[in-house]
């Protein structure tokens, strides 16, 4: 029950703080065609839209959320499942085959992609001819892998020197039963907190991503919101943010999840 | 020889090949359209949609600039100018098979004319003409004005006819909406009852459809149409052009000049929170002819359009070939006469450094869009220019919200440097430019009363030619204010931006022209050659 | 390899340094007989499209970046030092408000404020000023994860026997704090500070390439990377055609790997 107040209270906040923002943001309320030469005198005021409509597109935004939610899901989803699969496979295997070379080339590899800006990357993704939402995942996939594999790496090889695990291989368990029954299981708290900053990453970059690669997801649509101070829409669009971000906080820290 | 001759009658007399039906046409729009109502378009997607979905009484050709009977096969307009009757083609129907009435006719004027829907085009003619009323009869439309229209049938042009109905998504163009994908793509199939037909008594359009995707990357779009993935791109920039030349191939089109304008300008408004100082600069006629002649205009059409722009020289492109003032020529550069200029102001020049009679250093700041490329870097070159007459020039792009905002409400910025888009040739489109009480007399909007004999001039000479029905008489007005404003230089004109298209070759029947929708003014006869 | 890094880091920061000497217009002069030219002896890289010199731009972009980047990592370190000693020590509602804090801060849409910051700020004025903002800005957004991880390390530390023996013989909180925590917390802070100025300096070159950093016409990393996109389109033979393009990458990805390698390992999320 205190969790509940306690998301509402956030997700109130964030409202508030995004309302505040475009609220005394210049250029807050006027538009474009108070620059058309065809108009006479100031723009008459815009007809009375209830708060659940989008100013810029005079839409219902539950409208415009449903339309272009696919592309953001399928790429944030895809992204981070690719991060995922492949950082925890590879630190799984340096964990099962040391191989200091093989970690050192890993380690390099990893830091070069770290040191790409994402836009860049995802220029690149462009020149060499990946599109839409696939090139989203993978500029993404790019972006959090490196991350993800450094930092799970760690938790995996810290969880491995444990004396819980040094006794389980002591008792003679085999090598996939030891990852399967004791070393996921003692890395599980931290991996999920990884999980949580991995999301809440991949969220904050699907912005700029969408925009540069122009994938009509709910990023660009953040995007557009915000450079026509689109007030409604950014205030619904970044609570929707809030509480994945706040949720997936919770899910990594609750102990008993 | 002989060959060569026989190739060449071959070449000039063959009857040219039957134009191929079907297929699809595919470009891009920079974003989705605001709305599908051609009444209240006013972003160029949504104009285009509607030039595409909907029919107009008169069309103005893009190539000639005159005016095409269109769903009107004919108009009269009476010699006091106050009225025009149209008279209907007999056979025109909607998308869905009903016939075009001049109840249709009415009901969509009245429609546009609304103060309510708040329709652009309708504000303006509701501006120059006054009230307007519509007598509908069997095929003949009478169309009674206030205030006399000079060329009224040219106000059709942009009032698209809807049925009275109220039906959505009917129209009476050469295609209709068939599906629209937010934020992705709107496809358009042929509407089955267009009216048109070739020459050989065809049914038009040859294409099947259009595919208007919506993509905001321009280095993208050139990608995809080098790809063979759109067939047209009507606003090629400079650097794109280059590299499609560059490749061969003649897909690239220069137009020549454009109609838009970029310009810079001082803010002389009274209410604008900046020191007085600047005010007294900026309300100094010498002082702005003296900047006007310190910016190097070739220098930015060379090296920031490389070349594809001409330096400009008043308000008025020479792609607007009924009302260009010829006579105007765009000032070379020329930094000691800017200088002679300000020292007879009493402004002083020394160690780099030019101060105004009190001896305050001059220093401004301009703003314009951030993000778009070439007006960045005319704002670097000018930057440069102005250093040479010791003028120290801040630079400040601003997200559009903001530049609006300061340049319509707040008033607060020293320059501005943005580009004139006109939609419509004639003067009367630009009447809330030049009219001193207008909201959109940038330098200084909304006067009460005229602030400077010239503005006043201006004013006087906007009106009267709206109210004469004599063309020469009305050029020779419109001639003068052009003069004026180069003369009194309240918006410094710097370059006309060269129409550039890019045009895939099986794309046939094209006659691209620099005004828009550029490629796509005679799309019924366009077609695509497998 | 850290001595590696170190050198690097040293021989771009000495670049960037002496860059007012080698080119004194900080790459802004034009010269407009000379666009888009190649390497020259007379322009080491190139011109770019308006005729200025692309290494005076470099450097002059360097000085930014390895300046300022560093500059906002320290502020941020501060900040969430500050912040997290202050959770670390109170537990309870004070943590509880950090953790929603810390939420929201990666959550709202800052790039709002990144958008409008140009207008916010007097438009006349020096460009400097600007650029500084900006960073301040990135500086001032960027507390959270060091908060974070020094609210964990003040937690860590004050349940170590050593500060637990400490407390229970008395001593002043102040001076536990002063004489104690701080020394204990200094290796993390200098981890996070080494962690964070490479991400500024990324931050900065994707603001370049989104359009919302250094504008013209200064020249930073990120909007000299962003010239690379037109040419970048033009397929991967058109980039190796003009490989001298490449260098602020180049420096991007030199220093910020030196600042990667010179961080300790093990990052804690």
């Amino acid at each position: 029950m205190r969790l509940v107040w306690r998301l509402l209270l956030t997700l109130a906040a964030g409202a508030l703080l995004t309302a505040l923002l475009v609220r005394t943001a210049p250029g807050y309320g006027v538009h474009e065609r108070d620059l058309d030469i065809r108009r006479n005198g100031p723009t008459r005021p815009q007809l009375s839209l209830p708060w659940w409509y989008s100013r810029e597109f005079q839409t219902p935004i539950h409208q415009l959320v449903a339309q272009r939610a696919m592309p953001t899901a399928l790429a944030v989803t895809g992204g981070l499942a690719l991060a995922w699969l492949i950082s925890l496979a590879s630190a799984l295997a340096s964990t099962r085959w040391p191989s200091r070379a093989l970690l050192n080339t890993a380690f390099v590899g990893a830091m070069l992609l770290q040191c790409l800006p994402a836009g860049l990357v995802a220029l690149l993704l462009l020149v060499f001819g990946f599109r839409g939402t696939p090139a989203v995942a993978l500029a993404l996939a790019l972006a959090l892998g490196p991350r993800v594999w450094q930092v799970s790496r760690a938790i995996l090889a810290r969880a491995a020197s444990s004396p819980c695990l040094l006794l389980a291989r002591a008792q003679g368990f085999g090598p996939w039963r030891l990852i399967a029954r004791r070393l996921l299981p003692l890395a599980a708290p931290e991996l999920r907190a990884l999980g949580a900053v991995s999301v809440t990453l991949a969220i904050s970059l699907a912005i700029p991503l969408e925009t540069i690669l122009d994938v009509p997801g709910l990023g660009q649509l953040a995007w557009q919101a915000a450079l026509s101070r689109d007030l409604p829409l950014l205030v619904q669009l970044m609570t929707l943010v809030t509480l994945v971000v706040v949720v997936a906080g919770e899910l990594a820290r609750s102990k008993s999840a | 020889m002989s060959h060569l001759v026989g190739l060449l009658a071959i070449l000039l007399f063959a009857p040219p090949p039957a134009p191929q039906r079907g297929g699809e046409l595919r470009l891009a729009v920079q974003a989705e359209p605001r709305s599908a109502d051609p009444h209240i378009a006013a972003d160029e997607p949504s104009e285009l949609l509607a030039y595409l979905t909907h029919g107009v009484l008169v069309r103005i050709n893009r190539l000639t600039q005159q005016s095409d009977a269109e769903l009107a096969q004919s108009w009269k307009s009476s010699p006091d100018g106050k009225s025009i009757v149209f008279s209907l083609r007999p056979t025109v129907k909607f998308s869905d098979g009903a016939a075009v009435t001049s109840a249709d006719v009415c009901y969509s004027l009245a429609r546009i004319l609304e103060p309510k829907l708040d329709a652009p085009n309708g504000d303006s003619l509701r501006g120059v003409a006054g009230a307007v009323r519509c007598a509908p009869e069997k095929n003949r439309v009478t169309i009674i004005f206030e205030k006399p229209l000079a060329s009224a049938e040219r106000w059709f042009d942009g009032i698209a006819i809807l049925p009275a109905s109220g039906k959505e998504k009917i129209g009476a163009g050469p295609f209709q909406i068939r599906e629209w994908q937010p934020g992705a793509f709107i496809t358009l199939e042929r509407n089955p009852h267009y009216w048109q037909r070739d020459a050989a008594g065809a049914a038009l359009p040859y294409l099947d459809g259009v595919r208007l995707d919506v993509q905001r990357n321009r280095d993208l779009e050139l990608m995809r149409f080098e790809k063979g993935e759109f067939h047209l791109i009507n606003n090629l920039d400079p650097d794109s052009y280059d590299r499609l030349r560059a490749k061969g191939g003649n897909s690239a089109i220069s137009l020549g000049a454009s109609l838009d304008t970029e310009q810079m300008w001082f803010n002389q408004s009274p209410a604008a929170p900046i020191p007085d100082s600047k005010k007294g600069w900026f309300r100094t006629t010498s002082f702005r002819q003296a900047v006007s002649l310190a910016i190097r205009r070739e220098d930015l059409a060379r090296v920031v359009y490389r070349g594809h722009a001409t330096p400009a020289a008043g308000p008025v492109s020479p792609a607007n070939r009924l009302w260009v003032n010829t006579s105007l020529k765009a000032p070379t550069a020329n930094p000691q006469q800017a200088l002679a200029l300000l020292r007879r102001e009493g402004f002083t020049f020394s160690a780099g450094v030019l101060k105004d009679p009190q001896g305050r250093p001059i220093e401004f700041s301009i703003i314009t869009n951030a993000g778009n490329k070439s007006r960045e870097r005319m704002a670097a070159m000018i930057q440069q220019d102005l250093a040479a007459i010791g003028i120290q020039l801040r630079f400040a792009p601003l997200d559009f919200p903001s530049l609006i905002e300061r340049i319509t409400r707040t008033f607060d910025y020293d320059a501005c440097l943005l580009s004139g888009v006109f939609s419509d040739l004639d003067p009367n489109g630009a009447m809330n430019v030049w009219l001193s009480s207008a909201a959109t007399h940038q330098w200084n909007p909304n006067q009460k009363s005229p602030a400077t004999p010239w503005e006043a001039e201006i004013d006087k000479l906007m009106q009267s030619q709206a109210l004469a029905m004599d063309p020469a008489v009305r050029k020779r007005a419109f001639d003068r204010v052009q003069a004026i404003v180069a003369e009194q230089a309240p918006f410094i004109y710097l370059i006309y931006r060269n129409s550039m298209v890019a045009v895939s070759p099986r794309l046939r029947g094209v006659q691209p022209a620099p005004v828009r929708p550029q490629v796509l003014w005679n799309v019924p006869r366009l077609y695509l050659q497998n | 390899m850290k001595f590696a890094a170190a050198i690097v880091l040293l021989l771009l920061s000495l670049a960037a340094l002496t860059g007012p000497w080698i080119a004194p217009d900080g790459g802004q002069m034009q010269f407009r007989d000379h666009i888009n030219e190649p390497p020259s002896p007379q322009f080491p890289l190139g011109t770019d499209p308006l005729g200025r010199d692309r290494f005076a731009r470099l450097l002059s972009g360097a000085r930014i970046s390895l300046l300022l980047a560093p500059a906002a990592a320290l502020l941020a370190v501060l900040l969430g030092a500050l912040i997290g000693i202050a959770a670390g020590l109170r537990p309870g509602w004070l943590a509880h408000l950090l953790s929603a804090a810390c939420d929201l801060t990666l959550a709202l849409p800052w790039f709002f404020l990144l958008l409008t910051l140009r207008a916010l700020i007097p438009i006349d004025v020096a460009p400097a000023v600007s650029l500084l903002v900006t960073f301040a800005l990135l500086g001032l957004l960027g507390w959270a994860g060091p908060a974070r991880v020094v609210q964990a390390g003040v937690q860590d530390t004050l349940r170590s026997p050593r500060i637990l023996a400490l407390r229970a013989r008395g001593a002043a909180p102040l001076r536990v704090l002063t004489r104690h925590l701080l020394p204990e917390l200094a290796p993390l802070l200098a981890g996070q500070f080494l962690a964070l100025a490479p991400v500024f300096l990324l931050a900065e070159a994707n603001l370049g390439l989104l359009g919302l950093g250094v504008s013209e016409p200064m020249a930073s990393w990120g909007n000299l990377l962003k010239e690379l996109e037109s040419v970048a389109v033009a397929g991967p033979a058109a980039l190796v055609q003009s490989w001298w393009m490449l260098a602020p990458l180049a420096c991007l990805l030199l220093s910020t790997g030196s600042l990667f390698i010179l961080a300790p390992r093990e990052i804690t999320p």
